[in-house]
């Protein structure tokens, strides 16, 4: 039986959150009729997310931690407006257990998964144990800490090289080694410890299988109250650059029928092990042999939400809110059909000639395309001022064809419509990636970018020496 | 498989004239296809006909006729 | 630029939907900004001015600051506004009141927790600019005082 929160719909829903995702999350709630509350920090008065509201309060100083992390200020607004429920967006507080913990004590209803549930799949290797009990795949690894060389071999040798070793307390690649061949393992497992020892203090080691060149492949899910699991298809984010997404699609070139049917049962036994409610995504590495193994479970809604939503003509923003009102799914997975093709591209004021250098500012002259299967989320406007302090993305751009092939033109059509002056954008090197052969055939990995970086951005080079 | 989904194909992907696209014209010298178009033509042809074009065979495919001998192959 | 233009611009901008206008002339600076409307009204957002049912009674909200010279002691915090420790005491202190340095002006609740607002320096109460049981932003102006 659903619990006590009912079936009544929400009359008022704060939005925790600023930027693209907030100006999103206001338009699912005002075609729902429901008003909305927003928050914003001293940097983000003349933002979209305020002049759309209904109701918008200023919450702290520009820096996150003291506004749009802030969580007594935003439960203290919740309260003083009479919100029924908050909407964490992504990113910010999103994920952030103790603040899902605290909205449920002051009887507000957290637009996303339990407290509970945040904890159970953060928790890395407790997500790893979950997977394996309802056999989803997991990355072959130590499964425990590798305490010295003489097991480190063993461990090498049951699960097949090329292996990862990592230190438990790792991060950003230090305490990692990568080994290839068995006679490199004791050294090696020496070299990681005592870097693990040196920047962690710690000489907990993990060892894990090196998938080579993988994809990474996603899949969003819906899940209701009453128990009903229904998974919306896979997202190929694989084109990324130290882990920073820049373009997805769907479907992915790389997913036979028969496979994406197998990753999605896993998706959906994954998310009803953790107990999961609301959207969802189960992110796979998918290795060059078609093996798929979990990665990570995302308890939120994610920026690349849209292109599922593109081929699958649902609104995920309102079924994360009738979920969290007490509402079941609006549609069964039988009823679920992926039609077409879907690509987006992330607009970063970033500049790629320069290390991806953040480049806020004013763009003072803003023109975004339109036309057939095109959709702009942003939180862009002509004269908008980018304020220094938040992430560089400003918006993107997400295209629907009846093909691949088709969307890849659609979005190149779109790329060259784009017109941001006073900002430096990422804009003209995803145009560049649309037109990469690697790319346009579909076969590309998460090896792609870095791989091809360099010539894309001499082929950048040369097209604005010629336009100088 | 059909000659005229084939050259429709072909005509809309590399937007070249109908009567230009004969079984043994050349798609680099005839149709002006550049590496990219060949790849693009791939993607479209596979998009159209449900076959898989393994890309060890692309370099193989030189005139219309080799991708209908290709296409016919897999399809039986 | 003469004063009667000035006059005239600054007519202008306020007729206008504009929130902010900063203007150049020479070495002539001007920086006009409206203040976000105090009242629960919501300024002119397209979408608002939509929908009647959007102009709802909800806690009238103090916004951020206004740009003009006067001295104004500001929310720290954003919270509930109370002019005295206990409904029934008396106000910390009133227009026109003496008051000294670090004394606690008002308090701002918090998710439970009393916050006592004290005075920024020795002040004289000009005017309270907000009620009591009001919600009030961040840097929201509450008091507007002068040196003593």
């Amino acid at each position: 039986m659903p619990p006590s929160s009912g079936t009544a719909m929400f009359k008022k829903i704060l939005i925790a959150n600023r930027g693209e995702i907030a100006a999103r999350i206001l338009r699912a709630c005002r075609e729902m009729g429901i008003e909305a509350v927003t928050v914003y920090s001293t940097a983000d008065a003349d933002s979209l997310h305020v002049l759309f509201a209904e109701q918008s309060v200023c919450i702290g100083p520009p820096r996150a931690g003291d506004s749009y992390l802030n969580m007594d200020a935003i439960l203290t607004v919740a309260k003083a407006t009479g919100c029924d429920a908050i909407h964490p967006g992504y990113g910010f507080l999103s994920e952030n257990d103790a603040f899902a913990d605290a909205c449920r004590d002051a009887g507000i209803a957290f637009i996303g998964p339990s407290g509970d549930v945040i904890r159970k799949m953060g928790n890395k290797s407790a997500a790893r144990a979950l997977m394996q009990s309802v056999g989803v795949p997991v990355v072959p690894g130590s499964d425990g800490l590798v305490r010295d060389e003489d097991e480190a071999v063993k461990v090498g040798a049951r699960i097949g090289y090329p292996v990862l070793i990592k230190a438990a307390a790792g991060g950003g690649g230090r305490g990692m080694r990568r080994v290839y061949e068995p006679s490199e393992m004791r050294d090696l497992f020496r070299e990681a410890m005592a870097e693990s020892v040196a920047c962690f203090g710690s000489d907990e080691m993990y060892i894990e299988k090196l998938i080579l060149n993988p994809r990474h492949i996603e899949f969003q899910i819906l899940a209701d109250k009453y128990g009903n699991v229904i998974q919306l298809g896979e997202r190929d984010c694989s084109v990324q650059r130290k882990n920073q997404k820049l373009l997805e699609e769907t479907p992915s070139h790389a997913l036979t029928p028969d496979l994406r049917k197998r990753m999605g049962d896993a998706a959906v036994r994954a998310a009803k092990a953790a107990g999961y409610e609301n959207a969802g995504t189960i992110e796979f590495v998918l290795a060059p042999n078609k093996e798929f193994y979990f990665i990570e479970m995302n308890t939120r809604i994610q920026v690349e939400h849209p292109v599922t939503e593109m081929v699958t003509s649902m609104d995920l923003v309102r079924e994360q809110i009738r979920i969290a009102a007490g509402l079941k799914l609006s549609r069964t997975q039988e009823e679920v059909e992926l039609r077409g093709h879907a690509i987006e591209c992330r607009i970063n004021a970033e500049n790629p000639a320069k290390e991806f250098a953040p480049c806020p500012g004013k763009a003072s002259f803003l023109y975004f395309p339109g036309g057939p299967g095109v959709r702009v989320d942003t939180c862009m406007y002509n004269g908008y001022e980018i304020p220094p302090f938040y992430d560089s993305m400003v918006g993107k751009i997400i295209v629907w064809a009846p093909t691949r092939l088709e969307a890849i033109r659609r979005m190149r059509r779109c790329l060259e419509e784009l017109t941001i002056d006073g900002v430096q954008t990422n804009a003209e090197l995803m145009h560049q990636i649309l037109y990469h052969p690697v790319f346009v055939r579909g076969n590309y990995t998460t090896a792609f970018l870095e791989e091809h970086l360099p010539t894309m951005l001499e082929w950048m080079a040369r097209i604005e020496e010629s336009e100088a | 498989m059909k000659f005229d989904l084939v050259r429709d194909v072909i005509v809309e992907t590399l937007n070249c004239d109908l009567s230009d696209v004969t079984e043994d014209a050349r798609l680099r010298e005839d149709l002006h296809a550049d590496s990219l178009a060949a790849v693009e033509l791939c993607m479209a042809l596979e998009e159209a006909t449900g076959v898989t074009i393994e890309d060890e065979r692309l370099p193989q495919m030189l005139t219309v006729g080799d991708i209908l001998q290709y296409l016919k192959e897999h399809t039986e | 630029m003469e004063k009667q233009d000035l006059f005239e611009l600054m007519d202008r901008f306020a007729r206008s939907g504009l929130q902010r206008m900063a203007l150049q002339d020479g070495d002539f600076t001007l920086e006009l900004e409206k203040p976000a409307p105090i009242v629960a009204a919501p300024a002119a957002a397209p979408v608002a001015a939509v929908s009647a049912t959007a102009v709802s009674a909800a806690a009238a909200v103090v916004e951020a600051p206004t740009v003009d010279n006067a001295l104004y002691v500001k929310a720290p915090l954003v919270g509930t506004y109370y002019a005295a420790s206990s409904p029934d005491a008396a106000p910390y202190v009133r227009v026109g009141d003496r008051v000294e340095k670090g004394q606690t002006l008002c308090l701002i609740e918090a998710m439970k927790t009393m916050n006592e607002i004290p005075a920024p320096c020795d002040l004289l109460v000009e005017e309270i600019l907000v009620d009591n049981g009001a919600l009030v932003a961040f840097d929201a102006p509450i008091l507007r005082y002068s040196h003593v």
